[in-house]
C-alpha cells in the first residue's frame, strides 16, 4: 500500500498549479523570438491552430490518463500507463516520465538559481554603474563559477544550492501545504509582474528615459502580418514546437498532478482553463515585455542583431537589467524585482511539478515518506545538475536541454497519444475526459485526438530528425559527451527501479492492470 | 502601429483574454463535485488483482 494519501486542497489551487506548470521562462522569452522569427503577427494563427489541435487534445489527454491511474493509486508515469492496457512494455515507456523530470528538473533549477540571483543584484544595484557591455559580460561572469560578482566565492553555486533547497522543502511540506499554497501566490503575483512591465513596456515613449523609439514600435514590428510565411512548412513546425513545449506536455507532469483527483472530479474544464492560462501568460504578457523595450533602445535592427547574438535567454539577463537602470534608480530597482521576480515564480512552479512524479513513484512503489522522498530528489537533482552547473560553458547545459527538454518531450507525448487512442481505446479514452466534464467536449475533439494529433506529432517528430542526426554525429569536447552518457545512465537507472518494483508488486500481489 | 499589427494584436490579444476568463470563471463558479462515498468499503483503496 501507497504511503501517498495526498490530494488538492481547492480547485483553484490544482488549476494554478497546473498552469504554474506550464508556465515557464519560455512563455517571456522564447515566445517572442520564435514569433518575430517566423512571419511576425501571422505566427499566432498556424500558433493558435497548433494549440487547438495539438495542445488541448494533449491536455485532455493527459489530464484523463492520470485521473485513471490515481483511481488506482498510481502517481507516476510508469505504472499509470501500466494500468491503461495488459502490454508488460509500456511501464518502460512510462519511465520517460519519470527521466524527464529529473533531467530537466537538473538543469532547470538552475536557470531558476539565475533568477534568485538577479533579484538579489537588482536589490543591491549592483547594475546601477554599469554600461550595457558591462551587464552582458556580468552574466558571462556569473555563469563561470569561478568568478565572483559580489566577493562571495562560487557565488553561482551558492545561489543553485539555495534553490535546490528551496525546492525541496516545498516539495517536503506536500501537494496542498506546499506545492499548492506556492501556486496560489505565485501565479497571481505573477501575472501582477507581468501586466506593470507590459503597461511600462508599451507605453515607452521616445526621447524619454533614453528611449530611442516608443514601445509600440516593437509591438508594431513583433505583429506586423507576413502571410507570405503562413504557408512555409518550417513555420508550422515552429509553431507545433512551441505550443508543445510552453503546454508542459510530454512530461510526466500533468498525469502525476492529475492523480490526485478524485473519480468523477472534471479534468475536461480544469485542462481548458489551465491551458488557455498559459496561453494568456504567454501572448497577452510574454508578448508585451522584452521586444518592445528591446527595440524602444536599441531599434529593430539592434534587437535583431541581439537577439541572433544571445537569443531569447540573453535578452533576459544580458539586455534587460541594463535597460531598467534607464528608468531611474527607484523603477530600475522595481522593475528588476517584478522581470526576475516573475521569471523566479514561472520557474519555481515548474520545478516543483518536476518534483512530484519523482516523488510519487518513490512512495507508491518503495513506500518512502513524503519528506525522504522530497529530499531523495533534491538530492538527485543536485548530483545530476551539477555537470550543468560545472560545465554550463561548455555546453553540458545545452545538451541537457536539447535530451531531456526537447527530443524525450516529443517521443513521449507520441507514444502517450498513441496508447490513449489506439491501445486503451478511443471509446473508453473519450469517456475517461467526458466523465465529471463541466464542460461538453465538442465531439470534434474524439477524432482530433485520434487522428490530428497523432499525425502533427509525427510531423513535429520528423521535423526534428535532421536536428537529431547532426547531434549525435556531431563533434562535441568531452564535457558534453559525459553530460550525455549521465543522460543515458540516468534512464537505465530509472528503467531498473520500474523493473525492480514492477516485481516488488508481483511478489506482494498489488498488481494493478 | 499600423493597422493589418494593430489587427492581429488585438484580435490574438481579445480572443486569448476572454478564453482564459471564460473558462476560468466556470472554474470558480462550478458546483463541487460529490464526494465519493466514504463508507464504501475500500473507497480510498487501490484496486488490486491477483498478479497470477
Amino acid at each position: 500500500m501507497s504511503t501517498n494519501t495526498e490530494s488538492w486542497g481547492s480547485r483553484v489551487g490544482l488549476v494554478l498549479a497546473m498552469a504554474g506548470n506550464a508556465v515557464g521562462l519560455g512563455n517571456f522569452l522564447r515566445f517572442p523570438v520564435q514569433a518575430i522569427q517566423n512571419g511576425g503577427g501571422s505566427f499566432i494563427i498556424p500558433y493558435l491552430v497548433c494549440f487547438l489541435l495539438m495542445g488541448i487534445p494533449l491536455l485532455f489527454v493527459e489530464w484523463s490518463m492520470g485521473r485513471f491511474g490515481g483511481k488506482f493509486g498510481h502517481h507516476s508515469t510508469p505504472f499509470i500507463l501500466d494500468s491503461m492496457t495488459k502490454q508488460q512494455f509500456w511501464k518502460y515507456i512510462g519511465v520517460f516520465g519519470i527521466f524527464t523530470n529529473l533531467a530537466v528538473a537538473a538543469y532547470y533549477c538552475y536557470l531558476e538559481s539565475w533568477t534568485l540571483a538577479y533579484i538579489w543584484h537588482s536589490i543591491a544595484g549592483t547594475f546601477a554603474p554599469m554600461n550595457q557591455g558591462q551587464v552582458s559580460d556580468f552574466f558571462a561572469n556569473y555563469t563561470d563559477i569561478t568568478t565572483t560578482t559580489t566577493g562571495i566565492p562560487y557565488e553561482a553555486i551558492i545561489f543553485w544550492l539555495l534553490c535546490l533547497f528551496l525546492n525541496t522543502w516545498i516539495l517536503s511540506r506536500g501537494l496542498s501545504g506546499g506545492v499548492e499554497k506556492v501556486a496560489k501566490i505565485g501565479m497571481p503575483l505573477l501575472i501582477l509582474f507581468g501586466i506593470v512591465l507590459a503597461i511600462k513596456a508599451i507605453s515607452l515613449q521616445a526621447g524619454k528615459e533614453g528611449a530611442i523609439n516608443a514601445g509600440t514600435v516593437g509591438l508594431n514590428y513583433l505583429w506586423t502580418p507576413d502571410f507570405s510565411t503562413i504557408w512555409k512548412p518550417s513555420v508550422w513546425l515552429a509553431a507545433a514546437g512551441q505550443i508543445f513545449f510552453t503546454l508542459s506536455v510530454g512530461m510526466g507532469s500533468i498525469q502525476c498532478y492529475a492523480s490526485y483527483l478524485k473519480e468523477k472530479d472534471d479534468v475536461a474544464l480544469n485542462a481548458m482553463s489551465a491551458g488557455w492560462m498559459n496561453e494568456f501568460v504567454e501572448v497577452v504578457l510574454g508578448g508585451a515585455i522584452v521586444i518592445p523595450i528591446t527595440v524602444g533602445y536599441f531599434g529593430i535592427d539592434g534587437m535583431q542583431k541581439l537577439v541572433n547574438e544571445v537569443g531569447g535567454l540573453g535578452l533576459g539577463f544580458r539586455t534587460l537589467p541594463y535597460l531598467f537602470q534607464q528608468w531611474g534608480p527607484v523603477l530600475a530597482v522595481v522593475s528588476g524585482i517584478f522581470w526576475f521576480g516573475l521569471l523566479f515564480f514561472a520557474g519555481i512552479t515548474s520545478s516543483l511539478a518536476m518534483g512530484t512524479p519523482v516523488m510519487g513513484f518513490l512512495q507508491d512503489e518503495f513506500r518512502w515518506k513524503r519528506q525522504s522522498a522530497a529530499w531523495a530528489f533534491g538530492i538527485a537533482v543536485m548530483i545530476l545538475g551539477l555537470p550543468t552547473v560545472i560545465y554550463f560553458k561548455q555546453g553540458a547545459f545545452d545538451e541537457y536541454d536539447y535530451w531531456a527538454g526537447t527530443v524525450s518531450l516529443v517521443i513521449f507525448a507520441l507514444f502517450e497519444i498513441i496508447l490513449f487512442a489506439w491501445v486503451f481505446g478511443m471509446e473508453k479514452g473519450w469517456a475517461e475526459i467526458n466523465k465529471g466534464a463541466d464542460i461538453k467536449v465538442p465531439i470534434i475533439f474524439k477524432h482530433i485526438i485520434k487522428f490530428v494529433t497523432p499525425l502533427l506529432l509525427g510531423f513535429v517528430f520528423i521535423g526534428s530528425l535532421p536536428d537529431i542526426w547532426d547531434k549525435l554525429t556531431g563533434d562535441y569536447p568531452w564535457q558534453v559527451q559525459f553530460a550525455r552518457g549521465l543522460l543515458l545512465a540516468m534512464w537505465i537507472g530509472v528503467a531498473i527501479l520500474v523493473s525492480v518494483a514492477y516485481r516488488k508488486r508481483i511478489k506482494e500481489g498489488r498488481f494493478t492492470s | 502601429m499600423n493597422t493589418s499589427a494593430l489587427i492581429m494584436y488585438l484580435s490574438a490579444n481579445i480572443v486569448v483574454t476572454v478564453f482564459t476568463v471564460y473558462f476560468f470563471v466556470k472554474v470558480l463558479k462550478a458546483p463541487p463535485h460529490e464526494p465519493i462515498d466514504e463508507h464504501y468499503p475500500g473507497a480510498h483503496e487501490p484496486k488490486t488483482f491477483d498478479a497470477t
